[in-house]
């Protein structure tokens, strides 16, 4: 049976909307949801990937978690509560998201994530995504058309009503090639040497999607605040927001030194091996949690649950099961946490 | 037989749907008859903004989708060509559906005999979003308070809940940047003579639907219904016949005074354009929606043809062998447009380019028979 159903993208923190095709339980295509107020049917690159990246993957809806649950129990059960750290990432959505929370501070657990290096900002600094196509002078960091097509599209249409664009980043980029002017850095190390020569205007909205420390990005918020003017940061994860308001988010190094204090590692929707070389996984026990990875026990993935998150404008959206197999039987997080806390 | 007024003999369908209800008993009659596996419609989802196409497989589901949805520009046809060029079924097509279609067929993605094309009259649609600003603006409604809309003698037209009607003209809403679709605007064929019967409210009765019928399929299709009781029908006077043709008339005369301002007057200077498809991210969105572009082996991911994240986009490399590709087929239906992340104005680049093929060769993508001129038998070894 073939059916159609509005989704959330969770390709970033943009919150755009897609139809999803399924037919019998699987994705199968996508189609343009029109009616969505941030992207109004128009889908980036990496959006339309992850679908076909999911159309190709092994499918599973049956699993027998049983034993898995009790080798997860057997294994926190092992380890003292200091020895055990959680990570996640903003790839979870606000419900398992606090009970990830709740069960790390049952338990006793540490909880780190790593979300490239952006901090939580204050909520009077964001501006709304309209906001960025009203504005008369956007300065974005980073390659904000390749990455966040669908903000490049509000910039575009700040650029048909006069704005300036000025675009800054390490590397030639199509954000570079689309601004009126571009400011090619050896390293971000220099971005705030860089803002300081700009001369801004009371709507200046600064849109950035890449940054190589927390201490640059703090400076970014501290010249933002300065000058009265406004920062939208773009996530590489949905959720990124939520997590920057809730767990302690840390740099590389702090994550290895996470790594190396703990002995049991629950990781939970986070590739640790996009981040960190495999050597600093090694004698660590890991528990891993993810739709995608065929090794770790399985969870429902995005587009087959209900849930919420915030976006980059810190707006919550909800989203619904999109796929809506009856079949499906693979857990949430929080259904498997909850497993296991009260097995422990 | 050549033209109908049709009518529902269902109250429940004459209530919800458009003049007669035509449309939906006619879909009734396929399905119940199991004539089809199942029926391709769009279905109001959340508002009369948010139509979703949906596959229907029970008299239930269809009777929710009477009535039209001129907010909800979404094409169909790559949706049976993909997902159920197996299966028999039934689908309301606007013209440019059909054309689509038709299309498609030429180019082996579906058989013609699995389908029952069930033609829409169209005069154009409109964007969700820009309806609903519209709405706010020129109608002094809160677009929620919406329950119905149509497109009738020239104007727009709401329905509120509390049974109200607004009206606006869409010349005048067309002049502020709002009414329909640019490329709906240029869109000549209202009539989709390509589908069995074409269905619409033009030269109609009051309560009856408009029907002419075009193949001996059609013709099948209306007897049948008319033998089980889904419908009534009487025949049209001479003057309603006329009338409808005159509104086609004028309407196809509109679209080519559009054409001539948008793809002439309006037109991107070509360093303009240089500027605009600079922006483009190579998303394949316009072809993944492209109804033309149903090959299975698409050149514009060979890896000679791609450049990397910090080179400038170079739009031979791109748009260029698209436009060698498909243009000549172009039916301007704009979902290319419709789907761009960055805003380039590909139905119009494409369908400019298909206005100059057909100056030379005549050929009307979706209209007329047999394949284009240029076109290469090499497609037939990658469409399927």
């Amino acid at each position: 049976m073939l059916t159609i159903n509005h989704s959330i993208c969770p390709e970033c923190s943009m919150g755009c909307g897609l139809n999803l095709i399924s037919k019998d339980g699987e994705i199968v295509g996508v189609n343009p949801y029109k009616n969505h107020p941030i992207n109004e049917g128009k889908n980036c690159k990496n959006s339309i990937d992850n679908i076909n990246t999911i159309k190709s993957a092994p499918k599973i809806s049956e699993y027998d978690y049983n034993q898995k649950i009790t080798e997860s129990v057997e294994l926190l059960k092992k380890y003292d509560s200091n020895d055990v750290t959680i990570i996640t990432s903003g790839k979870t959505d606000n419900a398992d998201l606090e009970k990830i929370v709740d069960f790390a501070q049952e338990k006793d657990y540490n909880i780190v994530a790593y979300e490239n290096n952006f901090t939580k900002i204050d909520s009077e600094l964001i501006p709304t995504y309209e906001d960025v196509e009203k504005s008369d002078l956007i300065i974005s960091i980073g390659d904000v058309y390749r990455n966040n097509s669908l903000i490049a599209r509000r910039i575009i249409h700040a650029q048909q009503n006069n704005a300036k664009t000025i675009n800054i980043n390490v590397t030639d980029n199509l954000a570079g090639y689309n601004s009126d002017e571009f400011k090619k850095i050896e390293s971000y190390d220099e971005i705030i040497n860089v803002l300081e020569k700009i001369e801004t205007t009371k709507d200046t909205i600064i849109v950035i999607n890449d940054i190589n420390s927390t201490e640059n990005y703090e400076k970014i918020g501290e010249y933002v605040k300065e000058k009265g003017i406004k920062i939208l940061t773009l996530y590489k994860h949905p959720n990124t927001f939520s997590v920057l308001n809730t767990i302690q988010c840390v740099q590389k190094e702090e994550l290895m030194e996470s790594i190396n204090n703990s002995k049991l590692l629950l990781v939970i929707n986070e590739e640790l091996s996009e981040i960190l070389d495999d050597e600093c996984l090694e004698n660590k026990d890991i528990i891993k949690l993810s739709s995608t990875d065929a090794d770790a026990i399985p969870i429902r993935a995005w587009y087959e649950k209900d849930g919420s998150f915030t976006n980059s404008e810190g707006l919550t959206q909800e989203f619904e099961d999109a796929v809506q197999n009856e079949d499906n039987q693979i857990k949430t997080i929080s259904e498997i946490l909850t497993l296991v806390g009260q097995e422990i | 037989m050549e033209y109908l007024q049709v009518k529902s003999t269902n109250p429940e369908i004459l209530e919800g749907g458009e003049n007669g209800g035509a449309v939906t008993a006619i879909l009734l009659s396929l399905l119940e008859n199991e004539d089809v596996d199942g029926i391709l419609n769009m279905k109001k989802h959340d508002d009369v903004y948010d139509g979703m196409p949906s596959y229907i497989t029970t008299p239930e589901e269809l009777l929710e989708t009477t009535g039209s949805l001129h907010c909800a520009p979404i094409m169909t046809a790559d949706i049976i060509a993909k997902y159920l060029k197996d299966s028999k079924i039934a689908l309301t097509t606007k013209p440019c559906d059909a054309m689509a279609i038709d299309e498609i067929i030429k180019r082996n993605g579906l058989n013609r005999d699995n389908i029952f094309m069930i033609g829409l009259n169209c005069g154009g649609t409109v964007s969700p979003l820009k309806a609903e600003k519209m709405i706010e603006l020129y109608y002094d409604v809160d677009p929620k308070d919406v329950v119905s809309e149509e497109i009738n003698k020239g104007k727009f037209i709401i329905e509120l809940a509390n049974g109200e009607e607004k009206d606006v003209k869409i010349d005048d809403l067309e002049l502020e940047g709002y009414g329909r679709r640019e490329n709906c605007q240029r869109c000549e064929l209202k009539i989709p003579r390509k589908a069995d019967i074409a269905c619409g409210n033009w030269g109609s009765s009051k309560g009856y639907t408009f029907v002419e019928i075009n193949t001996e399929r059609g013709e099948e299709v209306i007897q049948n219904a008319i033998d089980k009781g889904y419908i009534e029908v009487k025949e049209p006077s001479e003057k309603q016949v006329a009338i409808r043709k005159k509104v086609e008339n004028v309407m196809i005369k509109m679209a080519k005074k559009k054409q001539k301002a948008q793809l002439e007057k309006e037109y991107p200077s070509p360093d303009e354009l240089q500027d605009i498809l600079t922006r483009c991210i190579k998303c394949y969105r316009c072809r993944d929606v492209c109804p033309i572009c149903n090959c299975k082996v698409c050149s514009l991911e060979k890896e000679y043809l791609q450049q990397s994240p910090e080179e400038k986009p170079d739009p031979l490399l791109m748009h260029g062998i698209r436009m060698g590709h498909m243009a000549f087929s172009c039916i301007n239906c704009g979902q290319c447009e419709d789907v761009c992340p960055v805003e380039i104005p590909l139905a119009k680049i494409y369908q400019r380019v298909q206005l100059k093929y057909r100056e030379e060769t005549g050929y009307v993508p979706g209209v007329t028979s047999g394949k284009p001129p240029m076109y290469s038998p090499d497609k037939e070894e990658v469409a399927e």
